[in-house]
């Protein structure tokens, strides 16, 4: 008899959300770090890639100055996830956008010098990129995901009625596509 | 009635939701664009299966007619979310992904085998040894020839083999912790049957909760309220327990190391690898 109650107690607490609530918490807060960690990957690479270009392609100062100024901007931006509000997201996302287009145009661009594209570095410079841009697009969709979940555990009942009364958690603010990534570049040859 | 039809509903979506997924992971090579001839699938999986012995990490090549509309990207890891190959602790799945009609490759690596195999690396392979296989329309060299390299790679870093090979024994550390848990519970459980099983209650309350809050006082004041409440309450414990653990369902233990189900010839499913995104795309 008692044993029922204790298991019943223990299938009623894990359900409520007691569990899954910070679970779901932590999920979210790893994922932002791995949107973090690929972001902080891009910018460590553009020094590199800037320098080379440089070096062959002296014409194109404007194209690599909006880099510069792109990833200037988007690293003075850093926001803590707990507690970010939907602009303050919004921002960063528009910012870490900003540098993706200035980046496809630097690339688009140094089409035109057959050197570089010959030049080994530069070749492994634009693969790293390649991946990484494609690890930011997974991390970020993962990151989307998992806040959907969270929000879900946190508004849904029954799980909704353990975050009232007892965790008080808000719902995470999540991703949208911003105007800057909706544009594709285009450049005049 | 409204069971009756509760009951179809719940089956339909159930089969739904089993044949949205055309491609299952039953096989080291799956060839749905039909680029290899018999003897060519067997050499290729001799070679697949050869590198998870020695190598540990599981490879799947995977050949598709079409895209469908997505980008290679999308497809690869919409496979590999789906079939998470490589095991859990080490990541160390791999995906050569084709795609006949839009003419496009990718090399999707692992989290665990990124070290070993970069991005720069997957673009070369993609670059220098499949672009011109494939272009003179030799499918089987060129996979062949990248999972050789692949192998290699794999192979460069002695200390990494080791630790993969080595590491593949160890069982899971939290298994291990909860065994004396339980013993422990055990002996408490028998000892204090007499007494009253308050104190049991209380303990057990108290460490589920602390495992979840890692509060003390939180998990004293639930273990005390529960083990009252457990003396006080009603003494019949009827009503349905809805519950099921509130952990995301899916994963399982189906197959934590990654590989063959057994030496019967048949199984090879994934272990539960995670992917970032890793690796290279091209196209011939």
């Amino acid at each position: 008899m008692k044993l029922i109650t204790i298991i019943m107690t223990t299938l009623i607490l894990s359900s409520c959300g007691i569990q899954s609530i910070p679970t779901q918490l932590n999920e979210v807060e790893a994922t932002w770090a791995e949107v973090m960690n690929q972001y902080k990957r891009r910018t460590d690479l553009i020094p590199n890639l800037v320098n080379t270009v440089k070096g062959y392609a002296k014409h194109e100062k404007e194209t690599l100055e909006a880099v510069i100024s792109a990833r200037a901007k988007a690293s003075s931006i850093t926001i803590d996830p707990s507690n970010a509000s939907v602009e303050q997201l919004k921002q960063f996302s528009s910012a870490q956008g900003e540098l993706t287009s200035a980046l496809s145009r630097l690339m688009m661009v140094s089409e035109r010098y057959p050197d570089l594209k010959a030049n080994k570095s530069f070749e492994a410079l634009q693969a790293q990129l390649e991946g990484t841009e494609n690890r930011i697009t997974v991390s970020r969709n993962r990151y989307i995901q998992s806040v959907k979940q969270f929000n879900n555990l946190i508004t849904v009942f029954p799980t909704s009625l353990t975050n009232s009364f007892y965790f008080k958690h808000d719902k995470k603010a999540q991703f949208s596509v911003s105007e800057a990534e909706q544009q594709t570049p285009n450049v005049q040859f | 009635m409204n069971l009756l039809c509760a009951a179809l509903l719940l089956f339909s979506s159930f089969l739904f939701s089993e044949s949205s997924s055309p491609l299952t992971f039953n096989k080291t090579i799956i060839d749905q664009a039909h680029f290899f001839t018999q003897s060519e699938l067997l050499s290729l999986d001799t070679k697949v299966r050869s590198i998870n012995k020695n190598q540990g990490a599981q490879v799947a090549v995977v050949t598709l007619p079409n895209l469908e509309g997505s980008t290679i990207e999308q497809k690869s890891i919409e496979i590999i979310d789906e079939w998470k190959l490589g095991d859990e602790e080490h990541d160390n799945g791999l995906l050569i992904l084709i795609a006949k009609q839009e003419r496009k490759m990718r090399i999707e690596v692992g989290h665990g085998l990124e070290g070993l195999i970069t991005d720069y690396q997957s673009h070369q392979i993609i670059e220098e040894v499949m672009t011109p296989e494939f272009k003179k329309s030799r499918f089987f060299h060129g996979v062949d020839k990248t999972l050789t390299i692949i192998q290699q790679l794999l192979e460069g870093s002695v200390e990494a083999k080791e630790f993969l090979i080595k590491k593949k024994d160890n069982g899971n550390p939290y298994v291990a912790a909860l065994v004396p848990i339980i013993f422990l519970l055990l002996i408490l459980f028998s000892k204090l049957k007499k007494n009253g099983f308050s104190i049991v209650v209380f303990i057990f309350i108290f460490i589920m909760v602390f495992n979840v809050t890692h509060n003390y006082i939180i998990s004293g004041v639930a273990g005390f309220i529960f083990s009252v409440l457990e003396k006080f309450g009603p003494k019949g414990g009827d009503g349905g327990g809805t519950g099921g653990f509130g952990r995301r369902g899916g994963s399982g233990w189906s197959g934590r190391s990654g590989g063959f189900g057994g030496s019967s010839g048949g199984g090879w499913s994934g272990g539960g690898g995670s992917f970032g995104g890793g690796g290279a795309s091209g196209g011939w």
